[in-house]
């Protein structure tokens, strides 16, 4: 919690003791209630069944507040709906779910929420939704023997982390991410590119990849500028790139974006030159005027969802947050996987330790073993109740974990918006 | 990369072969025999020609071919390795895509012998063009996808950039607009320090109770904004209000230190940023949307309605405060209990009253410079007036704590170096120059620009 980082003098008055207590309250009461939004979901472990079921305690490590909260829910919804399926599937697990805040860099929800979520016994954590936040806590939870596997963790640095073998992720890397985006901004045909781009692991990654795949296929990158997460005021930034009239700009945001690109428009840019990328690929809808982002694409990785897991999505989103509304949707058919293809591991291995799940990962994605292909949950529970091995293929892709717990087979789909500020897929 | 210039050839103009007594039956027969033409080597046709195998095999090289950015139309790729080669040609888009049937490396060759009149490919800055008789090549493989793009932009390619003298007006008038605003936030915080002492953390919040109050009244409850703004601007007031009422003037009564109240303003200015959050969420939001084309006005200065509004206003609202403060009963009274609290309660100024005006006009200022503050942006958000909290203070310090003249200055030059520095600074440092100005003026001028030199210790 960021009093710990205030200013205040060890011993005064007991006046001023009292009054940093009072304040310290208030403090803890304002996270208090922002935490409530927080989906809480009771499960009682059932003992009914075959054989000795398993209880998977898992908890979720992700933004309900500050800098990224708008991807919390999504990603809370994703693996909400996945611990519904496998409760209701009732084949020999039942998986626990508590919500954590893991907050931003910011305002350093996780140093709380991790210790916490460890402390309660969990033995995997979904989470968290930035590369720059999980680099702040892999350390803390792999050593603790817990699993970490992230739904959107793009950052390359990754694939080589110390981690025990404990981090996996369902997201690719941005290696991946950076190399389509490139080709597109290539193919459509612009000379010269500028960026925007986030200062921090996840940006400056990307827009390195970017960067080379475009000037391997013969353009030039015009300007590149970086703003600090935090910053409130992109003026500077807009003027300097907006100075070399690039052919177009790649904006590498999160949230940012929806003060960005108005004020791109405003300085006279053409968006349908405008490309984004995972993080801020969202509907903005009303948000802008009409025909604010008219032919704007972007690219971002999973398979297009259907809108028959939007809608349970929603549904399930609702009944765990009192009637709350979904309406954003980035990785959640990833935090889905990634809770599925815990379950299976822990079936797989017939055991909850962290370890143990962690061995079990890559096989029940289709890495190694050579498992039957599947494509949910029930069907690879009995498979693997049965003796069998399974192949999990997720609704993100096929997963397929490598040795470093990335996937191998994620698709990364091009969206465009249209004259609504709605994107639509545009291939797969 | 750069090209030669051959002499265009004579144009080669096609006789007309219609006399003037073809019938008209011939004439339409003839017209419609071109329209098929036309239609055949439209672009919708043109479309397929361009596309060599791209469905039969799953590994894609896709690019363009453009002169000074103009698309080629026509021109010859070859694309060959691994025992395969293909031609294609380029689309009116000058665009063309091939299928090769493996990932690995292939040569990638222009036909010069098939580009237009006038354009021919010479020496390159691209290293991994090579020049042959047939053209130019491109050796390029793929990454980890299953696409590659490769582009061949001939023509000397002069780029346009906006001048520097463009860059620094446009900047400064940015730079200004900001600077106005950052005052309407300073001047409160300013005035509340001078005549009580207090840094007050919570101020910030009171910036963005402003844009939070317009945002409900303009867009939840959906009032004009021209009503909205006004009204937000009034909540605010009655937030400062309220906050000295219940909070301030009985712990100011309880006779607590500038230190505590400090503290206790840190506490309260976290506790309200997370309320905010609670209501309006973590994400962005913005306000119904206004005129922000920019309209050139003289030369490089150009400024959107909504700018000219915005710092209309700022500056007539800063030329009402300074009127107050240095014309009417109540502004002296300001600046003397400013100068010296004990002096002017002896001399019969209610001071606990100019404090509590002090404390409504202070905050009404923020709300006002958070609506507009979230034109700006633009954007509102949870915690937007938090991010400028360090600014506004590095405003004050640096005019003269305590002044309200002394905060206008200061902000001004704020906002102008926070613009202005990162035609020289990489964007992610623009805080550091007026940090740094800061530093240099208080080691030279302790009480800042226009502070009184008796105030520092």
């Amino acid at each position: 919690m960021s009093l710990a980082t205030q200013p205040g003098r060890p011993r005064r008055t007991k006046h001023l003791a009292r009054l940093i207590t009072a304040v310290a309250a208030i403090g803890v009461g304002a996270l208090v209630i922002s935490g409530c939004s927080a989906p809480a979901q009771e499960e009682k472990p059932s003992d009914e069944g075959p054989r000795k079921d398993l209880v998977l305690n898992i908890g979720t490590l992700l933004p309900q507040t500050g800098e990224l909260a708008h991807q919390a829910p999504g990603q809370e919804a994703g693996v909400a709906l996945a611990a519904k399926d496998i409760n209701d599937a009732d084949l020999g697990i039942t998986v626990n779910v508590t919500y954590a805040d893991s907050g931003d860099p910011d305002n350093k929800a996780y140093s709380s929420s991790t210790p916490v979520l460890l402390n309660s016994g969990v033995s995997a954590i979904v989470g968290t939704a930035s590369s720059g936040v999980t680099k702040l806590v892999i350390d803390e939870i792999t050593g603790a023997g817990v699993v970490l596997i992230s739904p959107s963790n793009t950052s390359p640095d990754f694939t080589t982390w110390d981690d025990g073998g404990l981090f996996w992720r369902t997201a690719p890397s941005d290696l991946l991410q950076g190399e389509v985006l490139g080709n597109l901004i290539a193919a459509d045909g612009h000379s010269t590119l500028g960026f925007i781009a986030l200062n921090d692991a996840y940006g400056s990654g990307l827009q390195k990849v970017t960067a080379e795949t475009f000037e391997s296929a013969g353009g030039k990158v015009v300007g590149t500028e970086y703003f600090n997460v935090g910053d409130t005021n992109f003026a500077a930034q807009i003027a300097s790139v907006m100075g070399q009239k690039p052919d177009a700009i790649a904006l590498i945001s999160f949230d940012q974006s929806k003060t960005i690109i108005p004020a791109l428009k405003s300085a006279g840019f053409d968006t349908s030159n405008l490309y984004l990328v995972d993080a801020n690929l969202l509907q903005y809808g009303d948000l802008f005027p009409d025909g604010t982002m008219t032919g704007a694409q972007g690219t971002s990785p999973g398979r297009p969802i259907g809108s028959d897991f939007e809608k349970r999505l929603i549904d399930v989103y609702a009944e765990v947050n009192n009637g709350a509304v979904l309406t954003e949707f980035p990785y959640s058919d990833a935090s889905y996987d990634a809770v599925i293809l815990l379950a299976l591991a822990a079936l797989a291995a017939n055991s909850t330790d962290g370890a143990a799940l962690a061995a079990k990962l890559q096989e029940v994605s289709g890495g190694s073993g050579g498992g039957t292909k599947v494509t949910d949950f029930a069907a690879g529970a009995k498979i693997i109740l049965d003796g069998g091995v399974v192949d999990y293929d997720g609704l993100s892709g096929g997963i397929k974990f490598d040795e470093a717990g990335d996937p191998t087979e994620t698709a990364i789909g091009i969206s465009k918006f249209d004259e609504k500020n709605i994107f639509h897929r545009e291939s797969d | 990369m750069t090209m030669r210039r051959r002499p265009a050839a004579p144009g080669a103009g096609a006789a007309g072969l219609m006399t003037r007594r073809t019938p008209v039956w011939a004439a339409t027969f003839l017209g419609a025999l071109l329209a098929a033409l036309f239609l055949a080597f439209s672009p919708l046709a043109a479309a397929h020609a361009d596309e060599v195998n791209v469905d039969k095999y799953d590994f894609v090289f896709a690019g363009n071919v453009r002169f000074d950015d103009t698309p080629l139309e026509g021109v010859e790729i070859i694309v060959s390795g691994h025992g395969y080669s293909e031609k294609v040609k380029t689309d009116e888009k000058g665009r063309w895509k091939v299928g090769v049937p493996e990932k690995g490396e292939y040569d990638i060759t222009l036909v010069e012998s098939t580009l237009p009149e006038g354009v021919v490919v010479s020496e390159s800055e691209n290293a991994n063009l090579t020049i042959s008789p047939e053209g130019a090549t491109i050796t390029a493989a793929f990454g980890l996808t299953d696409s590659k793009s490769v582009n061949f932009f001939l023509g000397e390619g002069q780029r346009e950039v906006v001048s520097l003298t463009d860059q620094i007006v446009a900047r400064t008038i940015s730079g200004l607009n900001f600077g106005l605003m950052l005052a309407l936030a300073a001047i409160g915080m300013s005035l509340i320090f001078g005549t009580i002492g207090l840094a007050n953390f919570a101020h910030a919040e009171s910036v963005t109770f402003g844009a939070v109050a317009a945002l409900t009244l303009g867009v939840h409850l959906a009032l004009p904004m021209p009503l909205a703004i006004p009204l937000a601007v009034i909540l605010s007031g009655v937030l400062g209000l309220l906050l000295d009422m219940g909070l301030w003037r009985p712990l100011r009564r309880k006779g607590l230190s500038t230190v505590q109240l400090m503290i206790l303003s840190v506490g309260l200015s976290l506790a309200l940023r997370y309320t905010f959050q609670l209501f309006i969420g973590g994400s962005t939001q913005q306000l119904p949307p206004t005129n922000t084309t920019k309209i050139t006005l003289v030369g490089p200065i150009a400024l959107s309605p909504t700018d000219m509004v915005s710092m209309g206003l700022s500056i007539a609202v800063l030329l009402g405060v300074g009127y107050w403060l240095l014309y009417t009963r109540t502004g002296k009274a300001t600046r003397g209990i400013s100068d010296n609290p004990a002096l002017a309660a002896a001399s019969g100024i209610n001071v606990d009253r100019v404090i509590r005006l002090i404390w409504v006009m202070g905050a009404a200022l923020a709300g006002l410079s958070g609506v507009l503050w979230a034109y700006f942006r633009p954007g509102i958000k949870w915690d937007m007036g938090w991010q400028i909290l360090l600014l506004i203070f590095a405003a004050i310090v640096l005019g003269g704590l305590g002044t309200a003249f002394g905060a206008l200055v200061g902000s001004i030059i704020v906002g102008l170096l926070v613009e202005l520095s990162t035609l020289w600074l990489p964007s992610d440092l623009k805080y550091v120059a007026p940090l740094v100005l800061l530093a240099v003026v208080l080691l030279f001028r302790p009480q800042g620009i226009l502070g009184h030199k008796e105030r520092i210790g």
